[in-house]
């Protein structure tokens, strides 16, 4: 049975501004210009409905944020593999379930020595590390990273690493953060994880976060933040992913002491944030040049601080001249 | 861009206000220049639906910026500045209730949910998914959005019992 999509005129008709305004949202995805054009006529003809439209369109913008991430442990009982929903995704869970049993299974008849390998970058220092089918994996910074048994997982401790991944369908990639798992569907990724946050943002293909749990799904440029500690998550639009390798840095609705922490672990600097600099917002590109000095000058003027040197250390401090 | 006028329009008719509408549309050519999205199937309604998500977060800015300085607003017109602080700071509040909301759903109609806004999939695949019929969904996402906006508007209020249409029998039947 094929029903044709009621509309939100229908939904106008039957009454009421918020059942139309909830329609259109309903519609959104799928709309072309032509029906954009009948929203806007809509939305013009009333003020009721420019009302409506605007209670909906706010829910709509909290739903697109909502913490749908729970806490692994407790009460949440992992679905039985015949009840896992998700088109695309099931036959993707799947396989990650065999694959968890495999090595399980594997873990407890392999010897010993097939222990994961660590690799871990110093500040300011980056390492390419190259897996078996073509994945690569470019670690920045101040950053761990563990290979897992087989050759299609690694565990990243901390740090913040490019993932550039030869999917295969019948052995997704996986890379553990804490208590989160991320899996590619075909790929390039960036992960990073520092200060109780995790954040993955997606180049190409498409990854899915906790799949256990949440099954976020994150396309090419977007991003997402988890906050470890409370499991709640943002979404947002990821412009230049892994741009850090070239020295760009990319930031959106971060803090300074966000930018001072990417810094340190693209050039090795130390940078000391005082009189409550840390919480400073920060939005945009950074450019690194290579050189040190002036790229801690330049963020310095960039957000109006003073700057000044203490050994090997720099200390940002805010202006003592207004401007 | 042929769509300029509409688009004006569209923000026009969300902010209320032509000033302003101009300044976001000066956002979105900003923003698109930036954006390097991959193949875009219909660029017209990505910029649609763009202006919509702007708007909403000035809007939605708006009403912070409002909620803090009732008496200034009276007097100063909306000003537009540091939308990019503003964005985003969305009440953890708010967001703890939609979370609440939504565990407070039927799994059905929270999936479906998910599967439309999070994961963003065509309400085809949604329908495939849950085993009900294309307009099923669409009533199934419909209720949802009414519990989650009453839900919202007042935070005591249960969201359950809103009675519709004969509905019920859309989205009971477990496999």
């Amino acid at each position: 049975m094929r029903l044709i999509a009621m509309s939100a005129e229908t939904h106008e008709a039957q009454g009421g501004a918020m059942e139309a305004a909830i329609a259109w949202h309903v519609q959104m995805p799928a709309m072309d210009a032509a029906r954009w054009a009948d929203l806007v006529a809509w939305l013009e003809a009333a003020p009721e409905h420019q009302a409506a439209f605007d209670r909906v369109a706010a829910a709509d913008r909290l739903l697109a944020e909502a913490p749908v991430l729970r806490q692994r442990s407790g009460e949440k009982v992992p679905a039985p593999p015949m009840r896992v929903r998700r088109g695309w995704w099931r036959a993707g869970a799947g396989v990650v379930l065999a694959a968890s049993l495999a090595g399980v299974a594997l873990w407890t008849v392999l010897p010993r020595d097939r222990q994961p390998t660590t690799f871990a970058t110093a500040a300011g220092k980056m390492q390419t590390v190259r897996l078996a089918e073509g994945t690569a994996i470019v670690l920045n910074g101040d950053t761990r990273l563990a290979r897992g048994d087989g050759e299609r997982s690694v565990r990243l401790d901390g740090g913040e690493a490019l993932f550039a991944v030869r999917h295969r369908a019948d052995a997704p990639f996986t890379v553990e953060a804490g208590r989160y798992r991320i899996v590619d569907v075909g790929t390039v990724f960036n992960v990073r994880r520092d200060a109780g946050r995790l954040m993955v943002s997606v180049s190409e293909g498409s990854v899915m976060v906790d799949p256990d749990g949440a099954r976020l799904a994150l396309h090419a440029g977007e991003g997402l933040t988890i906050d470890e500690a409370s499991g709640l998550a943002t979404r947002w639009k990821a412009a230049s992913v892994g741009g850090w390798r070239n020295g760009e840095l990319d930031f959106d609705r971060a803090t300074l002491a966000d930018v001072v922490a990417a810094f340190h672990r693209r050039n090795g600097a130390e940078i000391r944030l005082e009189g409550g600099l840390s919480a400073l917002p920060f939005t945009g590109n950074v450019r690194l040049s290579g050189e040190t000095a002036r790229d801690v000058e330049h963020l310095a003027r960039l957000v109006g601080v003073d700057c000044r040197r203490e050994g090997e250390i720099w200390v940002l401090s805010p202006s003592k001249v207004r401007s | 861009m042929e769509q300029r006028p509409m688009i004006l329009r569209l923000l026009s008719a969300r902010l209320g206000n032509r000033d302003e509408a101009e300044e976001t549309a000066q956002e979105l050519w900003l923003r698109l220049q930036d954006a390097r999205p991959g193949p875009i199937s219909d660029p017209a309604a990505y910029l649609f639906r763009m202006a919509c998500n702007l708007a909403t977060d000035r809007r939605i800015a708006a009403g912070r910026r409002g909620a803090r300085e009732k008496a200034w607003q009276a007097v100063q017109p909306e000003s537009g500045e540091y939308p990019d602080a503003e964005r985003g700071l969305i009440a953890r509040g708010e967001l703890q209730r939609v979370g609440s909301l939504l565990d407070a759903m039927p799994e059905r109609m929270r999936d479906a949910l998910v599967m439309f806004r999070l994961e963003q999939r065509p309400q085809k695949a949604i329908a495939q998914e849950l085993g009900m019929s294309l307009s099923g969904v669409e009533k199934l996402l419909g209720r949802a959005y009414r519990q989650l906006v009453a839900g919202l508007a007042d935070p005591v209020m249960e969201p359950a019992a809103q009675g519709e249409r004969g509905q019920h029998e859309v989205d009971c039947h477990e496999r």
